[in-house]
């Protein structure tokens, strides 16, 4: 009598456990498989490697003389490349305070059905030292790829 | 000169600290009594030397030594006296000496306050903390020395990077650093116990003080930071999830359960191997923090430059201390198992899922910063994990524990009378719920589920804490009249910070959900309305100062046609370095905030303007404010939990 008693106790808790844990595990991996964010740059956008109408990141260098500005409104467009491919940039808001031509931007957004990029977050280098390490990377890249040429 | 000084003081303690460590293995040598007084001494000497190493550093930066590399690298002929003071600890090498200060301090304390633990409890906590000293100590002296000579000598320094120029980042990264590093403290103890062997309630006592100390420093450093992102970012968020954050965040929360285990733990004798696992992960989790802040593997306004080597060397004292200490701890822990009966009901079991929940909630936090950094390690494709994710996971495991407050506050340890609870459960349910109902409705018309869950989760306990309070005060009252108005500290404790927590959820609550932000363009002399508030642009005005110049813009804010008052928000572009920082303007009052930042120059009087309005802002500061005046309660109230009578906790 004793025995089994304890053995349904111990049932019970082992169900709770998997009850529970499988609980938390779904809710991580929801969680998870809704928030990540792929990083592309802007080679791989033309070749249309990014999903459209999804969350994605991109960084590269902004061209030089591509930055229109409106001038009543915060919209502006510019062109960014990784010396390889360009890709177009529309975004209504404020520019960080260290956006510039040459400079390293990265950028969270949509890609729309004409290939252009909508961001709605723009992130530029934070001064000399600080860079998006996925620009770092690929300044670092190209530097290498500007010597061989 | 500084340079053989500094370096000389380090060795010294270098070598201090090996003896230090040393101690452990003549247990059979030298008897504990003397060993005991050798530990106290090597401690306080250790510290001095650091210090003074320390105050060396301190004076090359005083007197414009750019001989030395770092501080050439991080001060300025021009720079304020305070901000020369601070670029001590400004970047890499420096901070690091900081922590390896303050990890000698808290040893120092260690040997001086432990009078109620045995004497080989004290040897064995000193010696490991010999060894983490020593590894600090290498660490400074073989990859990252701050004494280091740059030659040529230069005329001036590249001055102090210009987002650390700000007072809140004066004692930041004290604060911080005194938290983070006093979470070494259980860290030893555990160790110390696991060596040992066996283990007693009362230094259990004994150490709670301890968590609670670096637990309320740890408050204190990250709210600092928080405080200053707010006002010094000019983006009006006050947390982004960044790695860095999450590293400080990490050691918080493990700490956070550690506290309520330990108090289960000295309370009842129970949890207790599950106590020591949690202070082992805890400082294992600051390790780690520093190693991701200091490798260079994050990159964000924390990170310093890169440097593999330094990497390299924390992750292999990392790996070293997790596997070491938690082999001891699978060794040893067997032997101090204790097991009571308890139900479902009692204390110790809402408590056991505080802490099921925090240590989850850590481990989604840890998974989330580490992930992108092992796929891309990995070369699995660059991925990152944004502020969602974080926001959902915190507030689907958070606020299940919040909702356990109230019914932790009124069970009783072993088995809660059900009847009694749920009666007063109950009103304090009905209760909360009008209150929170009519309080979102009379201010807001909204119908999104989730603030009317956080403001009923927040109002339940904070009613629930008030209602406690009053049930220890009057029961004071009728059992003597002497001391009706003391409460014993540890309810003081508990009281505030549940309060304080409260508090925090409505402020982050109604600041999120109902601020109101508008990023425009504006001429001088334009107007803008901005809930009740009418900004009006008047003009904007170029000042230099010692080593910047700045453009400052005036606003002048009329409620109801009534002048309130002006903002003058600036752009400072720095000297030295030529950035660019942006200086939000705040006027804040309890109902709300208003936060005004200028940006580019469009043209010649047109100006980007970004202006924010947040709701209830403040209480978010006054609730970590409650949270810390609780964590002070904690430390200086005298009584162990275990002498309490059985409900009164």
């Amino acid at each position: 009598m004793k025995i089994t008693k304890n053995n349904k106790k111990k049932m019970m808790r082992i169900f709770i456990f998997f009850i529970s844990f499988s609980g938390f595990a779904s809710i991580l991996i929801y969680a998870f498989s809704n928030n990540m964010v792929y990083f592309y740059t802007p080679t791989q956008i033309v070749k249309k490697e990014a999903p459209f109408n999804s969350n994605i990141r991109i960084g590269g260098m902004v061209k030089k003389n591509s930055i229109l500005k409106s001038s009543d409104s915060l919209k502006v467009s510019f062109v960014i490349h990784d010396l390889e491919k360009e890709v177009s940039v529309i975004y209504d808001g404020i520019l960080p305070d260290l956006f510039a031509e040459g400079q390293g931007v990265v950028m969270t957004g949509k890609i729309n059905s004409s290939n252009i990029f909508i961001a709605n977050e723009v992130l530029a280098k934070h001064d000399e030292n600080y860079m998006p390490p996925e620009v770092a990377d690929m300044m670092k890249n190209d530097t290498e790829a500007l010597y061989k040429k | 000169m500084i340079t053989e000084i500094g370096n000389l003081f380090l060795s010294i303690s270098a070598s201090l600290s090996f003896c230090l460590f040393s101690i452990i293995f003549l247990r059979n040598v030298i008897s504990s009594s003397l060993r005991y007084i050798f530990c106290k001494y090597l401690s306080s000497f250790i510290l001095l030397f650091i210090f003074l190493s320390f105050l060396s550093l301190v004076y090359a930066f005083l007197i414009d030594d750019f001989s030395l590399r770092y501080v050439a690298g991080n001060s300025n002929i021009s720079l304020e006296n305070i901000y020369k003071f601070s670029a001590v600890w400004g970047a890499h090498e420096g901070s690091i000496l900081l922590w390896v200060l303050v990890l000698s301090a808290w040893s120092f304390f260690i040997s001086v306050f432990s009078k109620s633990l045995p004497k080989t409890i004290v040897i064995n906590m000193l010696a490991v903390m010999g060894i983490l000293i020593l590894f600090f100590l290498l660490f400074i002296l073989f990859t990252s020395n701050p004494f280091d000579r740059v030659f040529p000598v230069p005329i001036n320094g590249r001055d102090l990077n210009p987002l650390l120029q700000d007072p809140g980042l004066i004692i930041h990264p004290p604060m911080l650093y005194i938290g983070y590093v006093g979470t070494s403290v259980p860290f030893v103890f555990a160790l110390a116990v696991l060596i040992h062997g066996s283990i007693d309630v009362k230094w259990i006592a004994w150490l709670r003080k301890w968590v609670i100390t670096s637990w309320v420093f740890l408050t204190i450093g990250i709210s600092l930071g928080s405080w200053w992102a707010y006002h010094e970012l000019g983006w009006g968020g006050w947390w982004f999830w960044d790695p860095v954050e999450n590293a400080s965040f990490m050691p918080w929360l493990a700490s956070t359960a550690l506290l309520h285990s330990l108090i289960v733990s000295e309370k009842r004798g129970i949890f207790i191997n599950w106590s020591l696992l949690l202070a082992i992960l805890t400082f294992s989790l600051s390790l780690l923090g520093t190693f991701l802040v200091r490798s260079g593997v994050l990159v964000s306004v924390h990170a310093f430059a890169n440097d593999p080597e330094r990497g390299l060397f924390i992750l292999i004292f990392l790996t070293l201390a997790i596997t070491l200490s938690l082999l001891l701890y699978f060794i040893r822990s067997p032997r101090l198992i204790s097991t009571k009966n308890y139900s479902v009901t009692s204390k110790e079991f809402i408590l056991l899922l505080n802490n099921l929940f925090i240590t989850i909630t850590t481990f989604a936090i840890l998974l989330g910063t580490l992930y992108p950094l092992i796929t891309s390690s990995l070369d699995l494709g660059k991925i990152s994990v944004g502020a969602p994710y974080f926001n959902f996971i915190f507030a689907a495991l958070m606020l299940p524990i919040v909702f356990l407050m109230a019914p932790a506050i009124f069970s009783s340890w072993n088995k809660t009378n059900l009847n009694k609870l749920s009666k007063k459960l109950r009103n304090l349910f009905f209760y909360s719920i009008i209150i929170s109902y009519v309080f979102i409705n009379y201010l807001y018309d909204t119908d999104l589920s989730i603030i009317y869950l956080a403001i009923f989760l927040a109002v339940f306990t904070i009613l629930s804490s008030f209602l406690k309070a009053y049930e220890v005060f009057y029961k004071r009252q009728v059992n003597n009249k002497k001391t009706r108005f003391l409460m014993p500290g540890f309810m003081f404790a508990n009281i505030l910070s549940h309060i304080g927590i409260g508090v925090l959820i409505i402020g982050v609550t109604l600041s999120t959900y109902f601020s109101s932000q508008k990023e425009v363009v504006m001429n001088i002399g334009s107007e803008i309305l901005i809930e009740n508030i009418n900004l009006k642009f008047i003009s904007v005005e170029n000042t230099t100062s010692q080593n910047y110049t700045s453009q400052v813009g005036v606003f002048d804010a009329y409620e109801d046609n009534k002048y309130i008052v002006s903002f003058l928000p600036e752009k400072r572009t720095y000297n030295i370095q030529k950035n660019v920082m942006t200086e939000a303007a705040i006027d804040s009052n309890l109902r709300r905030d208003i936060y005004v930042a200028i940006g580019e120059n469009l043209s010649a009087d047109s100006w980007v303007v970004r202006i924010y309005y947040k709701p209830f802002m403040q209480l978010l500061w006054y609730g970590v404010a409650l949270m810390i005046l609780g964590g002070l309660f904690g430390i200086f109230s005298r009584q162990h939990l275990a002498s309490n009578n059985k409900n009164e906790i």
